[in-house]
Protein backbone atom coordinates (compact mmCIF):
# COMPACT_ATOMS: atom_id res chain seq x y z
CA UNK A 1 0.00 0.00 0.00
CA UNK A 2 2.69 2.61 1.00
CA UNK A 3 4.48 1.51 -2.35
CA UNK A 4 0.94 2.30 -4.17
CA UNK A 5 1.01 6.05 -2.57
CA UNK A 6 4.55 6.16 -3.19
CA UNK A 7 3.88 5.42 -6.35
CA UNK A 8 0.83 7.65 -6.96
CA UNK A 9 3.13 10.91 -5.26
CA UNK A 10 5.79 10.10 -8.35
CA UNK A 11 3.31 10.11 -11.02
CA UNK A 12 2.55 13.77 -10.25
CA UNK A 13 6.36 14.34 -10.20
CA UNK A 14 8.33 15.92 -13.22
CA UNK A 15 10.45 13.55 -14.55
CA UNK A 16 12.65 16.58 -15.55
CA UNK A 17 13.44 16.90 -11.36
CA UNK A 18 14.97 13.53 -11.27
CA UNK A 19 18.14 14.69 -10.31
CA UNK A 20 16.50 16.45 -7.15
CA UNK A 21 15.45 13.04 -6.25
CA UNK A 22 19.12 11.96 -6.93
CA UNK A 23 20.34 14.23 -4.17
CA UNK A 24 18.39 13.41 -1.64
CA UNK A 25 18.78 9.64 -2.21
CA UNK A 26 22.50 10.43 -2.94
CA UNK A 27 22.68 12.48 0.95
CA UNK A 28 20.87 10.24 2.69
CA UNK A 29 23.00 7.19 1.33
CA UNK A 30 25.90 9.03 2.04
CA UNK A 31 25.58 8.77 6.10
CA UNK A 32 24.31 5.44 5.63
CA UNK A 33 27.04 4.08 4.10
CA UNK A 34 29.72 5.93 6.48
CA UNK A 35 27.97 4.58 9.77
CA UNK A 36 25.77 1.52 9.03
CA UNK A 37 27.07 -0.32 5.07
CA UNK A 38 30.72 0.63 5.89
CA UNK A 39 31.73 -1.34 3.10
CA UNK A 40 35.72 -1.89 2.21
CA UNK A 41 38.11 0.33 0.15
CA UNK A 42 35.93 3.38 0.25
CA UNK A 43 33.50 1.75 -2.10
CA UNK A 44 29.77 2.63 -1.43
CA UNK A 45 26.36 -0.15 -2.40
CA UNK A 46 24.41 -0.20 -5.12
CA UNK A 47 21.30 1.24 -3.04
CA UNK A 48 21.70 5.04 -4.10
CA UNK A 49 21.62 4.03 -8.03
CA UNK A 50 18.62 1.30 -6.96
CA UNK A 51 16.31 3.83 -5.31
CA UNK A 52 17.06 6.26 -8.27
CA UNK A 53 16.67 3.23 -11.53
CA UNK A 54 13.31 2.47 -9.27
CA UNK A 55 12.29 6.02 -9.35
CA UNK A 56 12.68 6.73 -12.98
CA UNK A 57 11.02 3.60 -14.23
CA UNK A 58 7.70 4.67 -11.81
CA UNK A 59 8.12 8.80 -13.53
CA UNK A 60 8.55 6.86 -17.24
CA UNK A 61 4.85 6.14 -16.66
CA UNK A 62 4.11 9.99 -16.13
CA UNK A 63 2.05 11.40 -18.67
CA UNK A 64 4.15 14.43 -19.11
CA UNK A 65 6.72 13.95 -21.09
CA UNK A 66 4.51 11.22 -23.30
CA UNK A 67 1.74 14.09 -24.07
CA UNK A 68 5.00 16.20 -24.81
CA UNK A 69 6.56 13.66 -27.86
CA UNK A 70 2.75 12.83 -28.96
CA UNK A 71 2.11 16.72 -29.54
CA UNK A 72 5.75 17.22 -31.37
CA UNK A 73 4.98 14.48 -33.55
CA UNK A 74 2.01 15.61 -34.53
CA UNK A 75 3.07 19.37 -35.28
CA UNK A 76 5.99 17.90 -37.25
CA UNK A 77 3.87 16.27 -39.72
CA UNK A 78 2.17 19.46 -40.40
CA UNK A 79 4.92 21.43 -40.87
CA UNK A 80 6.68 22.36 -44.10
CA UNK A 81 9.51 19.89 -45.90
CA UNK A 82 11.88 22.80 -44.44
CA UNK A 83 11.05 22.65 -41.12
CA UNK A 84 11.10 19.04 -41.66
CA UNK A 85 14.68 19.17 -42.86
CA UNK A 86 15.58 21.52 -39.95
CA UNK A 87 13.77 19.67 -37.23
CA UNK A 88 15.86 16.11 -38.17
CA UNK A 89 19.20 17.99 -38.28
CA UNK A 90 19.21 19.69 -34.91
CA UNK A 91 17.47 15.69 -33.97
CA UNK A 92 20.77 14.03 -35.42
CA UNK A 93 23.36 16.41 -34.01
CA UNK A 94 21.59 16.33 -30.38
CA UNK A 95 21.61 12.25 -30.88
CA UNK A 96 25.19 12.04 -31.50
CA UNK A 97 26.07 15.10 -29.26
CA UNK A 98 24.46 13.24 -26.20
CA UNK A 99 25.97 9.88 -27.57
CA UNK A 100 29.71 11.00 -27.43
CA UNK A 101 28.79 13.11 -23.75
CA UNK A 102 27.58 9.88 -22.47
CA UNK A 103 30.39 8.01 -23.95
CA UNK A 104 32.58 10.09 -22.01
CA UNK A 105 30.51 10.07 -18.81
CA UNK A 106 30.90 6.48 -18.31
CA UNK A 107 34.41 7.02 -18.30
CA UNK A 108 36.28 6.96 -14.96
CA UNK A 109 37.78 10.95 -14.44
CA UNK A 110 40.89 11.60 -16.02
CA UNK A 111 40.56 14.62 -17.71
CA UNK A 112 42.52 17.78 -16.87
CA UNK A 113 39.43 19.62 -16.29
CA UNK A 114 38.48 16.76 -13.56
CA UNK A 115 41.31 17.97 -11.13
CA UNK A 116 38.76 19.18 -8.61
CA UNK A 117 36.86 16.05 -8.90
CA UNK A 118 39.93 13.99 -8.34
CA UNK A 119 41.33 16.50 -5.86
CA UNK A 120 38.11 16.77 -3.70
CA UNK A 121 34.73 16.39 -5.06
CA UNK A 122 35.07 12.41 -5.09
CA UNK A 123 38.40 12.17 -2.84
CA UNK A 124 37.54 13.47 0.38
CA UNK A 125 33.78 11.67 0.27
CA UNK A 126 35.89 8.59 -0.43
CA UNK A 127 38.43 9.37 2.37
CA UNK A 128 35.64 9.52 5.09
CA UNK A 129 34.25 6.07 3.74
CA UNK A 130 37.57 4.66 3.82
CA UNK A 131 37.53 6.15 8.00
CA UNK A 132 34.19 5.01 8.71
CA UNK A 133 34.07 8.76 9.31
CA UNK A 134 32.84 12.31 9.02
CA UNK A 135 35.92 13.69 10.82
CA UNK A 136 38.60 16.39 9.41
CA UNK A 137 40.99 14.69 7.77
CA UNK A 138 43.74 16.83 9.25
CA UNK A 139 46.25 17.20 5.99
CA UNK A 140 43.54 18.91 3.51
CA UNK A 141 42.31 22.29 3.26
CA UNK A 142 39.29 21.44 1.00
CA UNK A 143 37.83 19.30 3.53
CA UNK A 144 37.48 22.35 5.35
CA UNK A 145 35.12 23.73 2.21
CA UNK A 146 31.39 23.79 1.87
CA UNK A 147 30.68 20.48 -0.10
CA UNK A 148 27.07 18.80 0.69
CA UNK A 149 26.68 18.30 -3.19
CA UNK A 150 30.08 16.73 -3.60
CA UNK A 151 28.95 14.17 -0.65
CA UNK A 152 25.65 13.91 -2.09
CA UNK A 153 26.78 12.46 -6.02
CA UNK A 154 29.64 10.18 -3.95
CA UNK A 155 27.24 7.15 -3.62
CA UNK A 156 26.66 7.24 -7.00
CA UNK A 157 30.01 7.79 -7.93
CA UNK A 158 31.38 5.17 -5.48
CA UNK A 159 29.44 2.48 -6.43
CA UNK A 160 31.74 1.05 -9.40
CA UNK A 161 34.88 -0.72 -9.09
CA UNK A 162 36.91 2.92 -10.39
CA UNK A 163 35.32 6.16 -9.52
CA UNK A 164 32.45 6.86 -12.15
CA UNK A 165 31.09 10.31 -12.93
CA UNK A 166 27.92 9.07 -15.07
CA UNK A 167 25.31 11.09 -12.28
CA UNK A 168 26.77 14.23 -13.98
CA UNK A 169 25.31 13.56 -16.72
CA UNK A 170 21.59 12.19 -15.14
CA UNK A 171 21.82 16.03 -13.83
CA UNK A 172 22.65 17.12 -17.33
CA UNK A 173 19.74 15.49 -19.22
CA UNK A 174 17.81 17.27 -16.00
CA UNK A 175 18.78 20.22 -16.78
CA UNK A 176 17.61 20.06 -20.83
CA UNK A 177 14.41 18.71 -19.06
CA UNK A 178 14.03 21.74 -17.40
CA UNK A 179 14.83 24.46 -19.81
CA UNK A 180 12.47 22.51 -22.08
CA UNK A 181 9.49 23.12 -19.84
CA UNK A 182 10.71 26.54 -18.73
CA UNK A 183 11.02 27.74 -22.10
CA UNK A 184 7.52 25.73 -22.42
CA UNK A 185 5.82 27.77 -20.14
CA UNK A 186 7.40 31.31 -20.31
CA UNK A 187 6.28 31.26 -24.48
CA UNK A 188 2.83 30.56 -23.05
CA UNK A 189 3.27 26.44 -24.61
CA UNK A 190 5.05 26.84 -28.08
CA UNK A 191 6.11 23.73 -28.18
CA UNK A 192 8.96 24.60 -30.70
CA UNK A 193 10.25 27.40 -28.92
CA UNK A 194 10.95 24.90 -26.27
CA UNK A 195 12.57 22.51 -27.94
CA UNK A 196 14.71 25.49 -29.80
CA UNK A 197 15.49 26.87 -26.24
CA UNK A 198 17.09 23.00 -25.64
CA UNK A 199 19.19 23.14 -28.60
CA UNK A 200 20.53 26.44 -27.76
CA UNK A 201 21.85 25.36 -24.68
CA UNK A 202 23.13 22.16 -25.69
CA UNK A 203 25.06 24.56 -28.52
CA UNK A 204 25.99 26.82 -25.62
CA UNK A 205 30.20 25.97 -25.55
CA UNK A 206 29.95 26.96 -21.90
CA UNK A 207 27.48 24.26 -21.75
CA UNK A 208 28.94 21.58 -24.09
CA UNK A 209 32.42 21.61 -23.07
CA UNK A 210 31.09 20.66 -19.64
CA UNK A 211 29.28 17.64 -20.63
CA UNK A 212 30.18 13.85 -19.85
CA UNK A 213 32.78 15.87 -17.28
CA UNK A 214 32.74 14.76 -13.82
CA UNK A 215 33.30 18.91 -13.01
CA UNK A 216 29.90 20.44 -10.72
CA UNK A 217 28.77 23.49 -12.53
CA UNK A 218 25.99 21.68 -14.49
CA UNK A 219 25.08 20.36 -11.27
CA UNK A 220 24.60 23.63 -9.75
CA UNK A 221 22.79 24.83 -13.01
CA UNK A 222 20.51 22.46 -12.57
CA UNK A 223 19.75 23.04 -9.04
CA UNK A 224 19.06 26.75 -10.38
CA UNK A 225 16.76 26.58 -13.13
CA UNK A 226 14.66 23.70 -11.55
CA UNK A 227 13.94 25.73 -8.03
CA UNK A 228 12.40 28.27 -11.21
CA UNK A 229 10.85 25.62 -12.32
CA UNK A 230 9.27 24.37 -9.64
CA UNK A 231 9.01 28.28 -8.25
CA UNK A 232 6.62 28.89 -11.76
CA UNK A 233 4.83 25.52 -10.95
CA UNK A 234 4.40 26.51 -7.50
CA UNK A 235 5.58 23.33 -6.38
CA UNK A 236 7.15 25.07 -3.38
CA UNK A 237 8.43 22.54 -1.16
CA UNK A 238 10.11 21.25 -4.65
CA UNK A 239 11.62 24.78 -5.13
CA UNK A 240 12.37 25.20 -1.27
CA UNK A 241 14.41 21.57 -1.32
CA UNK A 242 16.46 22.77 -4.47
CA UNK A 243 16.99 26.32 -4.20
CA UNK A 244 18.87 24.69 -0.57
CA UNK A 245 21.00 22.57 -2.57
CA UNK A 246 22.03 25.46 -4.97
CA UNK A 247 22.94 27.81 -1.96
CA UNK A 248 24.92 25.91 -0.15
CA UNK A 249 26.96 24.29 -3.08
CA UNK A 250 30.12 26.12 -2.37
CA UNK A 251 31.19 28.55 0.19
CA UNK A 252 30.98 31.76 -1.80
CA UNK A 253 27.18 31.07 -3.29
CA UNK A 254 25.62 31.68 0.36
CA UNK A 255 27.14 35.74 0.23
CA UNK A 256 26.54 35.60 -3.41
CA UNK A 257 22.70 35.20 -2.98
CA UNK A 258 22.47 37.09 0.17
CA UNK A 259 23.85 39.96 -1.94
CA UNK A 260 21.86 39.31 -5.26
CA UNK A 261 18.40 38.97 -3.02
CA UNK A 262 19.01 42.15 -0.89
CA UNK A 263 19.57 44.02 -4.24
CA UNK A 264 16.29 42.49 -5.99
CA UNK A 265 14.42 43.27 -2.82
CA UNK A 266 15.46 46.71 -2.96
CA UNK A 267 14.99 46.83 -6.73
CA UNK A 268 10.95 45.33 -6.49
CA UNK A 269 9.92 47.62 -3.73
CA UNK A 270 11.51 50.71 -5.49
CA UNK A 271 9.35 49.19 -9.30
CA UNK A 272 6.28 48.24 -7.06
CA UNK A 273 6.00 51.50 -5.23
CA UNK A 274 6.46 53.67 -8.44
CA UNK A 275 3.54 51.29 -10.83
CA UNK A 276 5.85 48.83 -12.49
CA UNK A 277 3.99 45.60 -12.87
CA UNK A 278 4.97 42.45 -11.36
CA UNK A 279 5.31 39.18 -14.38
CA UNK A 280 7.08 36.15 -15.14
CA UNK A 281 6.74 34.76 -11.48
CA UNK A 282 4.03 33.98 -9.36
CA UNK A 283 4.28 35.49 -6.42
CA UNK A 284 3.73 33.00 -3.10
CA UNK A 285 0.76 33.65 -0.69
CA UNK A 286 1.61 33.09 2.94
CA UNK A 287 0.62 29.45 3.02
CA UNK A 288 3.52 29.32 0.19
CA UNK A 289 5.85 31.67 2.20
CA UNK A 290 5.24 29.14 4.93
CA UNK A 291 5.82 26.40 2.96
CA UNK A 292 8.91 27.73 1.07
CA UNK A 293 10.80 28.67 4.09
CA UNK A 294 9.96 24.99 6.49
CA UNK A 295 11.43 23.10 3.33
CA UNK A 296 14.47 25.26 3.10
CA UNK A 297 15.15 25.26 6.78
CA UNK A 298 14.64 21.47 7.43
CA UNK A 299 16.93 20.87 3.39
CA UNK A 300 19.51 23.29 4.71
CA UNK A 301 19.82 21.58 8.42
CA UNK A 302 19.97 18.02 6.31
CA UNK A 303 22.44 18.60 4.00
CA UNK A 304 24.71 21.73 5.19
CA UNK A 305 24.84 21.49 9.07
CA UNK A 306 27.49 18.68 9.01
CA UNK A 307 29.86 20.88 6.95
CA UNK A 308 29.49 24.83 8.56
CA UNK A 309 29.98 22.65 11.90
CA UNK A 310 32.76 21.42 10.66
CA UNK A 311 34.32 24.31 9.55
CA UNK A 312 33.41 26.60 12.29
CA UNK A 313 35.36 24.39 14.66
CA UNK A 314 38.00 23.74 12.95
CA UNK A 315 38.68 27.51 11.25
CA UNK A 316 36.14 29.85 13.12
CA UNK A 317 33.89 30.58 9.99
CA UNK A 318 31.48 28.35 8.46
CA UNK A 319 32.29 29.46 5.04
CA UNK A 320 35.82 28.46 4.94
CA UNK A 321 37.90 30.29 3.13
CA UNK A 322 35.49 33.19 3.76
CA UNK A 323 35.97 35.22 6.61
CA UNK A 324 38.90 33.17 8.24
CA UNK A 325 40.15 34.66 11.07
CA UNK A 326 37.06 36.69 12.26
CA UNK A 327 36.46 34.50 15.18
CA UNK A 328 38.94 32.40 16.79
CA UNK A 329 38.42 28.32 16.01
CA UNK A 330 37.09 26.40 18.78
CA UNK A 331 39.96 24.19 17.44
CA UNK A 332 43.51 24.74 19.85
CA UNK A 333 45.86 24.99 17.34
CA UNK A 334 49.80 26.03 17.40
CA UNK A 335 50.44 29.86 16.54
CA UNK A 336 52.70 28.30 13.35
CA UNK A 337 49.63 25.87 12.16
CA UNK A 338 46.67 28.67 12.79
CA UNK A 339 49.29 30.70 10.19
CA UNK A 340 49.15 28.21 7.95
CA UNK A 341 45.34 27.72 7.83
CA UNK A 342 45.33 31.64 7.03
CA UNK A 343 47.75 31.50 4.51
CA UNK A 344 45.77 28.94 2.60
CA UNK A 345 41.97 30.65 3.27
CA UNK A 346 44.04 33.63 1.20
CA UNK A 347 45.60 31.64 -1.24
CA UNK A 348 41.91 30.13 -1.88
CA UNK A 349 41.16 33.87 -1.76
CA UNK A 350 43.66 35.43 -4.02
CA UNK A 351 42.83 32.97 -6.90
CA UNK A 352 39.40 34.88 -7.91
CA UNK A 353 41.57 37.34 -8.86
CA UNK A 354 43.71 35.32 -11.71
CA UNK A 355 40.70 35.53 -14.15
CA UNK A 356 39.43 38.36 -16.25
CA UNK A 357 41.03 41.72 -17.90
CA UNK A 358 40.66 44.06 -14.39
CA UNK A 359 37.95 45.86 -13.12
CA UNK A 360 38.01 49.34 -15.27
CA UNK A 361 34.93 50.61 -17.24
CA UNK A 362 36.75 49.36 -20.56
CA UNK A 363 37.83 46.02 -19.77
CA UNK A 364 33.98 45.87 -18.19
CA UNK A 365 32.96 46.84 -21.71
CA UNK A 366 35.15 44.67 -23.69
CA UNK A 367 34.35 41.74 -21.98
CA UNK A 368 31.29 40.87 -22.77
CA UNK A 369 32.96 40.64 -26.25
CA UNK A 370 35.64 38.71 -24.41
CA UNK A 371 33.86 36.11 -22.62
CA UNK A 372 32.62 34.66 -25.80
CA UNK A 373 35.44 34.34 -27.55
CA UNK A 374 38.65 32.59 -27.42
CA UNK A 375 41.92 34.90 -26.74
CA UNK A 376 44.95 32.18 -27.46
CA UNK A 377 44.32 28.68 -28.77
CA UNK A 378 40.85 27.63 -27.43
CA UNK A 379 40.86 29.67 -24.04
CA UNK A 380 40.71 33.19 -22.45
CA UNK A 381 41.50 35.18 -19.87
CA UNK A 382 37.98 34.02 -18.35
CA UNK A 383 39.31 30.54 -18.58
CA UNK A 384 37.32 29.43 -21.43
CA UNK A 385 35.14 30.88 -24.08
CA UNK A 386 30.80 30.92 -23.45
CA UNK A 387 30.87 31.07 -27.31
CA UNK A 388 28.34 31.88 -30.49
CA UNK A 389 24.82 31.25 -29.08
CA UNK A 390 25.32 33.67 -25.90
CA UNK A 391 26.71 36.71 -28.62
CA UNK A 392 23.22 35.86 -30.76
CA UNK A 393 20.89 35.93 -27.55
CA UNK A 394 22.37 38.85 -25.66
CA UNK A 395 21.73 42.05 -27.80
CA UNK A 396 18.06 40.77 -28.50
CA UNK A 397 17.91 40.32 -24.70
CA UNK A 398 19.03 43.74 -24.20
CA UNK A 399 15.89 44.53 -26.28
CA UNK A 400 13.17 42.60 -24.02
CA UNK A 401 14.32 43.98 -21.38
CA UNK A 402 14.36 47.58 -22.40
CA UNK A 403 10.82 46.86 -24.08
CA UNK A 404 9.70 45.59 -20.87
CA UNK A 405 10.52 48.21 -19.16
CA UNK A 406 9.37 50.26 -21.36
CA UNK A 407 5.46 49.28 -21.12
CA UNK A 408 6.26 49.29 -17.36
CA UNK A 409 6.49 45.64 -16.57
CA UNK A 410 9.33 44.28 -14.08
CA UNK A 411 11.46 41.80 -15.93
CA UNK A 412 12.29 39.44 -12.78
CA UNK A 413 14.41 37.18 -14.24
CA UNK A 414 16.25 39.47 -16.47
CA UNK A 415 16.93 41.26 -13.24
CA UNK A 416 18.18 38.32 -11.24
CA UNK A 417 20.72 38.30 -14.60
CA UNK A 418 21.72 41.68 -14.16
CA UNK A 419 22.16 41.16 -10.35
CA UNK A 420 24.41 38.34 -10.79
CA UNK A 421 26.67 39.23 -13.58
CA UNK A 422 27.34 42.41 -11.42
CA UNK A 423 28.27 40.16 -8.50
CA UNK A 424 30.48 37.67 -10.51
CA UNK A 425 32.49 41.39 -11.76
CA UNK A 426 33.32 41.61 -8.38
CA UNK A 427 33.81 38.05 -7.54
CA UNK A 428 35.95 35.42 -9.28
CA UNK A 429 35.40 36.03 -13.11
CA UNK A 430 35.48 32.52 -14.61
CA UNK A 431 33.29 32.19 -17.48
CA UNK A 432 31.60 28.71 -15.67
CA UNK A 433 30.21 31.04 -12.82
CA UNK A 434 28.28 32.83 -15.33
CA UNK A 435 26.30 29.84 -16.94
CA UNK A 436 23.43 30.50 -15.22
CA UNK A 437 22.38 34.01 -16.25
CA UNK A 438 23.73 33.11 -19.76
CA UNK A 439 21.17 30.04 -19.63
CA UNK A 440 18.46 32.12 -18.51
CA UNK A 441 19.53 34.62 -21.18
CA UNK A 442 18.98 31.96 -23.86
CA UNK A 443 15.68 30.95 -21.89
CA UNK A 444 14.34 34.46 -21.60
CA UNK A 445 15.41 35.01 -25.54
CA UNK A 446 13.88 32.32 -26.85
CA UNK A 447 10.66 32.17 -24.78
CA UNK A 448 9.38 36.02 -25.49
CA UNK A 449 10.98 37.17 -28.82
CA UNK A 450 8.37 37.71 -30.91
CA UNK A 451 9.54 35.75 -34.05
CA UNK A 452 12.08 32.94 -34.07
CA UNK A 453 13.36 33.91 -37.21
CA UNK A 454 14.97 30.42 -39.39
CA UNK A 455 18.34 32.86 -39.68
CA UNK A 456 18.51 32.28 -36.25
CA UNK A 457 17.15 28.11 -36.08
CA UNK A 458 19.79 27.99 -38.54
CA UNK A 459 22.59 29.34 -36.72
CA UNK A 460 22.06 27.79 -33.33
CA UNK A 461 21.91 24.51 -35.63
CA UNK A 462 25.20 25.39 -37.03
CA UNK A 463 26.20 26.11 -33.22
CA UNK A 464 25.46 22.55 -32.01
CA UNK A 465 27.30 21.20 -35.28
CA UNK A 466 30.07 23.18 -34.21
CA UNK A 467 29.92 21.75 -30.61
CA UNK A 468 29.49 18.49 -31.48
CA UNK A 469 32.86 18.93 -33.28
CA UNK A 470 34.26 20.06 -30.12
CA UNK A 471 32.86 17.28 -28.15
CA UNK A 472 34.28 14.79 -30.43
CA UNK A 473 37.66 16.10 -30.42
CA UNK A 474 37.81 16.74 -26.84
CA UNK A 475 37.04 12.82 -26.09
CA UNK A 476 38.37 10.85 -29.22
CA UNK A 477 41.31 10.17 -27.59
CA UNK A 478 39.62 7.57 -25.09
CA UNK A 479 37.49 5.77 -27.88
CA UNK A 480 37.95 2.25 -27.79
CA UNK A 481 40.61 1.79 -25.00
CA UNK A 482 39.95 -0.32 -22.43
CA UNK A 483 39.43 1.79 -19.06
CA UNK A 484 43.12 0.99 -17.75
CA UNK A 485 44.72 2.88 -20.16
CA UNK A 486 42.36 5.69 -19.88
CA UNK A 487 42.91 6.70 -16.28
CA UNK A 488 46.06 8.50 -15.69
CA UNK A 489 49.40 7.06 -15.06
CA UNK A 490 49.43 8.30 -11.50
CA UNK A 491 46.24 6.73 -10.74
CA UNK A 492 46.94 3.18 -12.21
CA UNK A 493 50.59 3.59 -10.26
CA UNK A 494 48.05 4.55 -7.33
CA UNK A 495 45.44 1.19 -7.49
CA UNK A 496 48.87 -0.66 -6.91
CA UNK A 497 49.54 0.92 -3.42
CA UNK A 498 49.25 -0.80 0.47
CA UNK A 499 50.34 0.60 3.27
CA UNK A 500 53.26 -1.34 4.62
CA UNK A 501 54.95 -2.20 7.93
CA UNK A 502 51.51 -2.66 10.13
CA UNK A 503 50.59 1.08 8.76
CA UNK A 504 46.81 1.41 7.78
CA UNK A 505 47.51 4.42 5.85
CA UNK A 506 49.27 5.49 2.50
CA UNK A 507 51.75 8.58 2.86
CA UNK A 508 51.38 10.39 -0.41
CA UNK A 509 53.55 13.71 -1.76
CA UNK A 510 49.93 14.51 -4.02
CA UNK A 511 46.43 15.07 -3.46
CA UNK A 512 44.49 13.92 -5.80
CA UNK A 513 43.60 10.70 -4.89
CA UNK A 514 40.27 9.79 -6.00
CA UNK A 515 41.19 6.31 -6.53
CA UNK A 516 43.02 5.13 -3.83
CA UNK A 517 41.93 2.27 -1.75
CA UNK A 518 43.39 3.05 1.26
CA UNK A 519 42.93 6.08 3.49
CA UNK A 520 45.67 8.79 2.97
CA UNK A 521 48.17 11.49 4.47
CA UNK A 522 49.52 13.74 2.21
CA UNK A 523 52.73 15.66 2.78
CA UNK A 524 52.86 18.60 -0.12
CA UNK A 525 54.64 21.84 1.44
CA UNK A 526 53.45 23.85 -2.02
CA UNK A 527 49.96 23.05 -2.77
CA UNK A 528 46.90 25.41 -1.89
CA UNK A 529 45.33 22.31 -1.06
CA UNK A 530 47.40 20.62 1.97
CA UNK A 531 47.85 21.59 5.11
CA UNK A 532 51.12 20.37 7.12
CA UNK A 533 51.58 17.62 9.94
CA UNK B 1 6.90 48.78 -32.07
CA UNK B 2 9.97 50.94 -30.79
CA UNK B 3 11.56 48.53 -33.46
CA UNK B 4 11.24 46.34 -35.81
CA UNK B 5 12.05 43.09 -34.52
CA UNK B 6 12.93 41.47 -37.92
CA UNK B 7 15.72 43.70 -37.81
CA UNK B 8 17.44 41.10 -35.34
CA UNK B 9 18.35 38.74 -38.15
CA UNK B 10 20.61 41.28 -39.74
CA UNK B 11 22.19 41.28 -36.07
CA UNK B 12 22.53 37.58 -35.70
CA UNK B 13 24.32 36.99 -38.95
CA UNK B 14 26.69 40.00 -38.36
CA UNK B 15 27.78 38.93 -34.87
CA UNK B 16 28.14 35.16 -36.56
CA UNK B 17 30.61 36.86 -39.24
CA UNK B 18 32.56 39.11 -36.51
CA UNK B 19 32.66 35.61 -34.44
CA UNK B 20 34.06 33.17 -37.65
CA UNK B 21 36.91 36.28 -38.58
CA UNK B 22 37.65 36.41 -34.86
CA UNK B 23 38.24 32.87 -34.35
CA UNK B 24 39.98 32.44 -37.92
CA UNK B 25 42.14 35.64 -36.72
CA UNK B 26 43.06 33.72 -33.35
CA UNK B 27 43.62 30.18 -35.60
CA UNK B 28 45.61 31.74 -37.70
CA UNK B 29 48.11 33.18 -34.83
CA UNK B 30 48.37 30.13 -32.82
Amino acid sequence: MAFKNFNGTLKSFPLAHLPTLALSIGTFSFWLELYVVRLPFGHTSWLAWGILILCLFMLLTSRGWQLYLKQAVALLCHESLFLKVIAATAFFLGLVYLSVGLYASLLPPHLLQESDALTYHITLPRQHLLIHSFTHLTWSVPDLFLLPIDYALSPFELATTWPNKLIQFVFFAGCLGVVFHLVYILSGQVLHRAAMGVVAVMACHAVAIQVGLAMLDLVMLYCFLAFIDSFLAKRWGLAAIEFAFFFWSKSFIPPQMMVIGAILGMVLYWALKTGFSWQELPIPDSRARKILLAFFTVTSLAIALPHLIKAFYYTGTPLYPLGTGFYAPLMKYTPDHWQVLLQRAADCMSEKDSYGHGRSLLAFIKHFWLIAVPERGVNNAFDYPVGLVYLLVLVPWGGLVIKSLKYRKLPILSLIIVIWWLTWWFGSQQSRFLLVPITLMIILTISYLPKISWVLTVLVIVSLGLEVISLVDAHRHDWGKPLIKVIREKDRKLLELKPFQGKTELELNFEDVAFSQFPVTVHQDNSVYVLPK
Amino acid sequence: MWVDLRQWDYYFLAVTVVYILWRLKILMAH
